[in-house]
């Protein structure tokens, strides 16, 4: 799963928070399949992680941007 | 060398500051935001805890608040020239820096009125001085939280409260007082804090940064790359990004969150508590001392790091450069980028010479640096 956000700062930030909560995730650049022109940057994680990292997400006021299911390739 | 100019920039620095910057360039000095391997990544990760080092320390709910910045006359123009425009009043006061004076003065060709809170006869600013100036066209009060030549450290929790409750935006330039004095922009009622990285927080030059509340929309400066939002003509609309165009100083903001972590761990009272025992110690010698008058306030307790001194008959520059030469001890002499606060201690002529003690400073460095004026004014 790919969870795309509004800069690098917010993925870093889910990632180090999913990481606090042993959740194994990495931050990567949005494909261009996903984006809708530009850059960006998106954590990629395990599917059953999701609703944990949309909580966590919303928590913390980052914007997600976008949720891609095929987890970017 | 005994070095005593710590309000220009600290120096040395904590050993953990240098080997940051060291590191950062050995091992990661990759662009942070500009790409996703893992050194971007890893250097993405260091500016975050940065950030949220620095936010620890001022009271900072949300570290995306705070930018980064090249140093506090960086963040006060940001601060002065994105949020002030035509027809707005300004208040000011008349200690002020050249790094708030000149924008202002040069915002007044903009239509920006200036006015000038006046400060007392040790060159601090009452809450009722402030009040005086305050017209329906304020915008903004902008104070410094202490002089860089009197000392004096200025209420600004007061000022920040009754900005708050008259709608006025209320800008703290903590040249002087970041990392040496507690500061809590929640309890001090702060709309914008502007506060340089290289001098309390014992970080690089080349570093500071701007708190901006929520709510406040700060125009930026500078427009460019922010590795965000790519595919729009404008910068993005969310913070830190929309005001840190550029690729950023990492090393410089690597060092800084040392220097932050060791002010965490230290602490801003034991540091204060430690710089007015200096002051302390220097300044009943200085009063002693014939033909010399120390500027700012005498209660200890109302000041922060900085000693300056005018002499009768001495010029401030030649003491300067015989403490440097002869003894090794090294100081700053001359209106300190301060002509409002020099024409408020009546020392425009010649300046003064300031004593500006830091943590690592010792009260042997004090006594010799006392002995050393006292032999070139006795001669």
């Amino acid at each position: 799963m790919l969870i795309q956000l509004q800069s690098m700062s917010e993925a870093v930030r889910l990632w180090r928070a999913l990481g606090e909560k042993g959740i194994r995730a990495e931050v990567r650049q949005t494909p261009a399949s996903m984006r809708r022109g530009g850059c960006g940057y998106s954590v990629r994680l395990p599917e059953n992680a999701l609703s944990v990292a949309e909580m966590t997400a919303q928590k913390m006021g980052l914007h997600i941007l976008g949720i891609d299911g095929s987890g970017g390739g | 060398m005994i070095y005593f100019d710590n309000g220009a920039t600290s120096f040395p620095k904590p050993v953990a500051v240098t080997e940051a910057v060291r590191r950062c360039m050995n091992v990661y000095a990759a662009n942070a935001g500009r790409g996703s391997h893992r050194l971007s990544v890893l250097s993405a990760e260091k500016m975050w805890e940065a950030r949220e080092r620095l936010s620890r320390l001022f009271g900072i709910l949300k570290p995306e608040r705070l930018v980064f910045t090249l140093n506090c006359t960086d963040a006060l123009n940001m601060g002065l020239y994105g949020l002030l425009k035509e027809g707005d009043d300004l208040i000011i006061s008349d200690m002020e820096h050249n790094s708030v004076y000149r924008p202002a003065v040069a915002l007044s060709e903009k239509g920006v009125r200036t006015l000038f809170a006046e400060s007392d006869a040790a060159g601090m600013v009452s809450l009722e001085s402030v009040r005086r100036e305050i017209t329906p066209r304020t915008r903004m009060i902008c104070i410094q939280h202490a002089s860089n030549v009197g000392g004096g450290i200025n209420p600004i929790r007061e000022i920040g409260q009754m900005a708050r409750e008259k709608g006025i935006i209320f800008m703290v330039d903590a040249a002087q007082t970041a990392g040496c004095v507690s500061i809590d922009v929640e309890k001090d009622n702060i709309d914008l804090l502007a506060f340089p990285g290289h001098k309390g927080l014992l970080g690089p030059q080349g570093t500071g940064g701007l708190y901006v509340r929520e709510g406040i929309t700060v125009r930026p400066m500078r427009r460019g790359g922010t590795g965000s939002a790519s595919e729009s003509a404008d910068v993005p609309d969310f913070l830190p990004d929309r005001l840190e165009s550029g690729t950023q100083n990492l090393p410089g903001i690597a060092g800084l969150s040392e220097g932050a972590e060791f002010i965490l761990q230290t602490g801003t009272a034991r540091i204060l508590q430690h710089e007015r025992k200096l002051i302390k110690q220097m300044y009943d010698r200085l009063v002693r001392m014939p033909g010399v008058s120390v500027l700012g306030p005498d209660d200890i307790r109302q000041r922060t790091g900085v000693l300056s001194v005018s002499f009768k008959e001495k010029d401030p520059t030649f003491v300067a450069g015989i403490l440097d030469k002869k003894y090794g001890i090294a100081v700053r002499a001359g209106l300190h980028c301060a002509p409002l606060a020099a024409k408020r201690f009546g020392v425009s002529e010649k300046g003064s010479l300031r004593f500006s003690p830091g943590v690592f400073n010792t009260a042997r460095e004090a006594e010799y640096a006392m002995d050393a004026l006292w032999k070139i004014l006795s001669r």
